[in-house]
This record gives structure tokens, sequence and C-alpha cells, in this order.
């Protein structure tokens, strides 16, 4: 029976590991292997998780499933370690979490020997700061690091040449963003830094917990919010580095508010006197700074600034400025269908 | 390491296949309305058209509803039109679905299966069209990109001919088929033209050729091929549909894929394929990426001795009743996977088998609803529950769900154990 080598890309949504798996495929396809990439995609949210499980052969006929026990995982961002090792968000954490040997190479500005490994693991730990070169040479936010974590693989393991990665680029992005794209490969290439390890840790990451069908309620409830790394109440991470900012004169509805209603993940709310507008506000408990709402605002009330300005100017702007928890009460109230009442009287 | 040669191969996802399919298949309209997962489709053949690759007439419009309007319509014209859309769309387009069929109109609509809301999944399982299952058109499902590309041609073929006429879903999972790279080989243009011919409607069929405004608007034209038809007709429409469906289109599809692999040499099954199925005791019956895994899970189970086998449908409808009688004659017992609520496939095979001699036994599995994964593991467990539907001559459970995912082989060897 043939071996299959299983890798892992696990990326928040932009971060470009669909077009990393797709690199990845073109180039093992070229070499005459064969090759499967199942991919587990983000769910209609910035920064939720995108996991590619790759699966490389010399027989055909790959089962199309997802990889428990993979012998190489990228990570795209150092935040998803945290995510693992507290589990979480289930996929992740499995993604991750279940390779004891072989190779990790993650996404950070942190020697190897810095990163603070969610399990035990004996193998090879490599780091690239590709955030900080792929946002320099491709400037988007997030910078699309896929196939620049790419060129540090292909130092670290040795499994694909660096001309063909460079060559599979420029066929996929003609011009000039191949040209950086190559680039920022090529630095990533020069830049990466690996340490050999032996980590031992008593704790096993934790199994999947599937919900049992005699637990689960009748009704869907949106509890699952919470799981989303960069999403949840007093994480440390949060994927956002310009928030949204109402001027309130320049707010010139009167009844609905378009940039409520877009708003994808039910962050923001008017706040009302009696039937009067007051302008527009945003949980930023849950605000992924995506900034649908500002290009929908009609007024062009709203506007994107940096977070930091923001709390500079006023450190105080913390989540709601009109009144607090307003915006949890609001939301609560959006999810659930019934107002908390407990959250009132407080 | 295999004794060939390596070869060069291309990687394309599921839905850049489809978009190559269509390209080879010479369309002159994409319909577009972007859904995920299928939306790369549309995305990549308008790729295509912008780079210079092909010519085709790009039509957006505001739903899906209104391209499938767009896409019966241009059909009708004389021109060859796609579209790609799932779940949602679907449902959208429930109307138009209907209309195509018993309008008789050749189209070709590419469908990467998304599951159906609440609570809401992007993620993959087949209800979206098997919901589709008694309208008439021909359902094809595809276990990999190479699959989908070979497939969307043949039904192009298959739909147009003048004998069938029929609509026709080429289906694939969502995410797992659709955004999974895959290695591929190209036919060449010449060979796709070569079993493809331009599309030439019936005459009857042919909106422009019959456009007769004076007859269509004063009510003297009351007999069309769909349009306008008086209720003693109906009946024995339906007739033909039926027919063309359950006869025609199952002999037309098996001709088809014939003369593809003549002029290709390669085929993934026309109405059903098989895999290790000679000496099996249990056969394990798929459809969709379901399969690709099952072949895997049966590789490992024949290192182990076992004797399991592997049978992939891949028209659902027509539903392959004689081919799998046929196939499914000498084995003991069968175990269906279902990627959909209502066991499909299950019931049909049970309908299929009833009344034969010593038939097989029938066991249903409902398995990787909303995207949950089904790997090799869980396969084998399946097969396993097979194996010991035969040994001791009844099964556990007829049809039943099958929750847990199956992640490694101590797991399954304890799961085992366990029956």
């Amino acid at each position: 029976m043939p071996e299959v080598k299983e890798l892992n890309l696990v990326c928040m949504s932009g971060q470009g590991s669909v077009q990393a798996g797709e690199a990845l495929a073109k180039l093992y396809a070229q070499e005459g292997a064969f090759v499967a990439v199942n991919v587990y995609p983000g769910t209609r949210a910035r920064s939720a998780p995108v996991i590619n499980y790759l699966k490389v052969s010399d027989a055909p006929g790959l089962a199309s499933c997802a990889n428990y026990h993979p012998t190489e995982v990228i990570v795209f961002q150092e935040e998803l370690l945290l995510t693992a090792k507290e589990n979480s968000h289930e996929l992740v954490a499995d993604a991750i979490g279940r390779m004891d040997q072989g190779v990790l190479l993650v996404n950070s500005p942190k020697p190897p020997e810095e990163i603070d490994l969610p399990y035990g693991l004996q193998g090879v730990v490599a780091t690239v700061d590709a955030t900080g070169i792929a946002g320099r040479l491709l400037g988007r936010n997030p910078p699309p690091v896929g196939l620049t974590l790419l060129g540090a693989y292909s130092k670290v393991t040795e499994t694909i040449k660096l001309d063909d990665l460079f060559e599979v680029i420029r066929e996929t992005f003609p011009g000039n963003v191949g040209e950086r794209n190559v680039q920022a490969a090529q630095e990533a290439f020069e830049q990466v830094q690996v340490a050999g390890v032996s980590f031992q840790v008593d704790r096993q990451p934790a199994h999947l917990q599937r919900a049992n069908v005699a637990d689960l309620p009748q009704y869907y409830r949106f509890d699952r919010y919470d799981e989303l790394p960069g999403y949840r109440r007093g994480s440390p991470f949060v994927w956002r580095d310009k928030i949204p900012v109402c001027e309130d004169a320049k707010c010139i509805c009167t009844n609905s508010c378009i940039s409520e209603i877009v708003c994808p993940d039910g962050t923001g709310f008017i706040v009302r006197q009696g039937l009067e507008h007051q302008g527009y506000r945003i949980d930023l408990d849950f605000c992924r700074g995506c900034g649908l709402c500002a290009q929908v605002c009609v007024g062009s009330a709203l506007d994107m600034v940096d977070e930091d300005e923001v709390k500079k100017v006023n450190p105080h702007f913390q989540s709601i400025t009109i009144e607090p928890h307003i915006g949890e009460v609001a939301s609560r109230q959006r999810f659930r269908g019934t107002p908390d009442v407990e959250s009132q009287e407080e | 390491m295999s004794s060939q040669a390596p070869v060069r191969r291309l990687a394309l996802t599921g839905n850049k296949a489809a978009a190559r399919a269509l390209m080879l298949a010479r369309i002159q309209a994409l319909c577009y309305f972007p859904i995920g997962p299928s939306d790369e489709v549309g995305e990549e053949v308008s790729r295509y058209i912008q780079r210079g690759r092909f010519d085709a007439k790009l039509i957006e419009m505001e739903h899906e509803r209104s391209v499938m309007n767009a896409q019966i319509t241009a059909t009708q014209a004389g021109a060859r039109a796609s579209f790609a859309t799932n779940s949602e769309g679907l449902l959208i387009a429930a109307q138009q679905l209907i209309f195509a069929s018993y309008a008789r109109v050749p189209i070709v609509v590419v469908v990467a299966h998304r599951a159906l809301e609440p609570p809401a999944v992007v993620r993959t399982d087949d209800q979206d069209t098997i919901m589709y299952r008694d309208i008439h058109w021909i359902h094809y499902h595809c276990e990999n990109a190479q699959d989908v590309l070979d497939t969307v041609i043949q039904a192009y073929r298959v739909a147009e001919h003048p004998d069938v006429l029929l609509p026709t879903f080429v289906t694939y999972d969502g995410w797992e088929v659709s955004h999974n790279s895959y290695p591929i080989e190209l036919p060449s243009q010449e060979a796709v033209d070569s079993i493809l011919p331009p599309l030439v409607l019936p005459p009857e069929l042919d909106f422009v050729k019959n456009l007769d405004f004076f007859e269509y608007y004063s009510g003297t034209r009351m007999s069309g091929y769909g349009y306008i038809d008086v209720d003693r007709e109906y009946m024995e429409r339906r007739y033909q549909l039926d027919e063309a469906l359950n006869v025609t289109a199952k002999n037309v599809i098996r001709q088809t894929h014939k003369e593809y692999v003549e002029a290709v040499g390669r085929g993934y099954g026309g109405l059903i394929e098989t895999y290790n199925l000679d000496d099996a005791e249990v056969a394990v019956v798929a459809m969709g990426s379901l399969a690709a895994t099952s072949r895997f899970a049966v590789d490992r189970l024949r290192e182990q001795g076992k004797a399991v086998g592997v049978v992939k449908i891949h028209t659902f409808r027509p539903f392959p009743s004689e081919d799998l009688i046929n196939a499914l004659k000498d084995v003991k017992a069968v175990v269906v996977l279902d990627r959909n609520t209502v066991a499909a496939v299950y019931h049909d095979l049970r309908s299929a088998l009833f009344g034969q001699i010593d038939p097989p036994m029938v066991l249903g599995r409902t398995v990787g609803l909303g995207g949950r994964d089904v790997t090799h593991y869980d396969v084998m467990y399946m097969a396993e529950e097979g194996l010991k539907a035969a040994r001791q001559g009844h099964p556990d459970q007829q049809a039943a769900w099958h929750f847990d995912v199956v992640e490694d082989e101590n797991m399954l060897e304890r799961l085992v154990k366990e029956l």
C-alpha cells in the first residue's frame, strides 16, 4: 500500500491558504504525484478558520476527507496555535493538535524557540515573518501570505523546488502581482528560521466532542459564534486594525439604517432617542473591521478609523459610547429572540 | 512508486475543471449568478473570455430564476448555454427547473452541492439536487475534478441527443470536489469536437424558427412542443418524457460513454462503475466523492483479506436499476452510503432489488450531512457492519444514521470489536 503524505494548511479566511493549496497541488501534479486537497471553508465571516487538507501519494484514488494525523502543518497565524491549545475551535484543534512528529511552519516574527507549542512535538519548528513580508510587498489587509509561506516551506522541507514555485506563481498571477509574490516567496525562503524540537506535554489534545442527538435542542441556537478565533469576548487577538466611527451630525437616515442591516456579524445597531436617530454604534467585542458598513452608509457618516488612533483620542472608546452593555443586550435580543432579563436588570 | 515514468499533469479544482469543460464544449452563453461554492465556475469562464481564450456572451442577472430563464431561452434560440448554481439558488429557480424538463430544453446545470439551511452551514451534502429527483432531470454525480471535466462534455451530448432532449444536472460535492485540486488530463479540442457537434435543435423546439407573431399571439398556434399544450395531449407528453428519461436516456448515456472512452481514452463509468466487485461478498454503493473514499477504504480492506467491492452510481436519474441488479447479483450484503436526509439511493435500490430471486441484504447508512467528515475508516467500519450481516444472515440495523467520525486505526479497531 503506497504511503500517503498528509499536510494541513490552517489559516483564517483571506490569508490565502486555498491559493497555496492549489499551488502545492499543481507542483506535486507536475512531478507526477497524485494529490487531493480537501478544503474546509471559512463560514461567511472574516477571520473564520479555513483549513486545507492536502494528501500526496504515488498511487491514484485518494480518500476525500480530513487529515487527523498530518506530518506537516503550516499555520498561517500564530494565534491559531492558541486556538488549538484552548481547543476553542474543534476543527483547528484537530488540524494542528493531532501532530506529534513532523514539521510545523508558523507565520510569526518570533524565533522558533519562542513559539508556544500547544502539544508535544518531535521534529522541526520553523518560523518566518510572512505577514511582514507580504504586507510590505502586497499591501492588503490581511496580507495574503499563502504563496509567501510556500517559499519558506520549500526551504524547510525541500519537497518542492523554488523555481517551480515561481513558475506556478507567475502562471497563476501574470504581471506585477505575480512578480511581487515571487519576491515575497524569495524573501521568505531566505529569512525562514528553523529549530529542532523535542517537546513533551502530558496533556493530550482534547478529542472532538460531537453533540449527542438526544442532548440537542429541537431548535437552532446561534451559540457557536464564541468558538471562532478573534471573535471571543476577552480574546487576546482581534482581527482588525480599523473600526467604524459614526459622525452623528452627518447621519441622515430617519427610520432604518442600511449599515445595520449589512453587518455580517450583527454588531451594528442604531441608537435612538424616542423615534429620532442618534447615530450608529458598534459592539466592538464582535466587530471584525471588515468595513462593509462604511462602504454602504448613505450619508457617508461612517468612516473606518485606525483603532489605535481612536483610542489615543478617547481611551474610553471601549465598546459602546452611549450606554455600557447596550450592544450586548441588543445583539442578544436579535439572536435569541427574547430579551435577557438579567442583563436588563443590571 | 509506480513503475511507469511520472506523467506531468495539470492540477485543477472541480470548479475549474467544470469551467475548462464548458470552454471545451464551446458554450456560447455564460449565464451567471454567483453562489458559493459554484461561483468559481462562472468566474473562471469569464476569466477565459476576458483573456481571449474563447468567445461567449456573458449574461449576468439579478437572481437564479432569471439566470435559468436566460439559459432556457438562449438554448431555445439555438445557443449552447451554461449555468452553475447550488442549494438556495436551485430553490429560487425551482419553477424554471420544472419548466425546463417538461418543455424538453436540453440545458446543463453544473451544481456543486451545498447543504440546505438552517442551521447555517456552507458545506456539502446531496440534498439540494436529491430533492429534485422526481422532475425528470438527468442527475450525474461526479467524484473528482477529472470526472467533472469528462462528465460535463458527455452531459451536453446526452442532453442534446434528439431522442433525449432533457435538462441535466452535473453535480459534485461542494468544497470536497469543487475546491479540491486534483491532477487532470485534458482531452484535446478535436476529440471533444468529434463527440460534441454544435447544438442543433429539432425544428419543433427551435424558438427562432417557430417564431410567428401572428400565430403566437392570436392563439391559432395551439400545439407547441412545450409552450402551449392542449390538455388532451398532456398525459401523452408526460409519458414521452418518462420514456425519454428512463428508457432512451439510459442507452444514450451508455453509448455516449463508450464513444467518449474511444475518443479520449478515459472514462468514469456510464451509469455505474464497479471496483473489485468480482469476488466480493459485500458491496459498498456510493455516489460522488464518497465513491473515491470507498475505493480507498476497499483497498485497505482487501489488504486484510476481506472481500469487499465498490459500486459507484454515476447517474442517479435515470436510476440504473438493471445495471445494479446485474452487478449486485452475487454479493451477500450491500451497504448504501447516502449523503442526504431521505436515504434516496437506499430506497431506490431496495425497490429495484425487490422481487429478485435471492436478493442481497441492503443496509442503508446516512452519512456526512452538512459536510461532516467521512473518512475511509468510516467506510471501513460500515463495510464491517455489512460483513457481519453477511456472516450472521441478517443485519443488526437495516437503515441507520452514522454520526461518528472514525479518525484512525485505533478508533476503528475499538468500534469493530464492539460490533
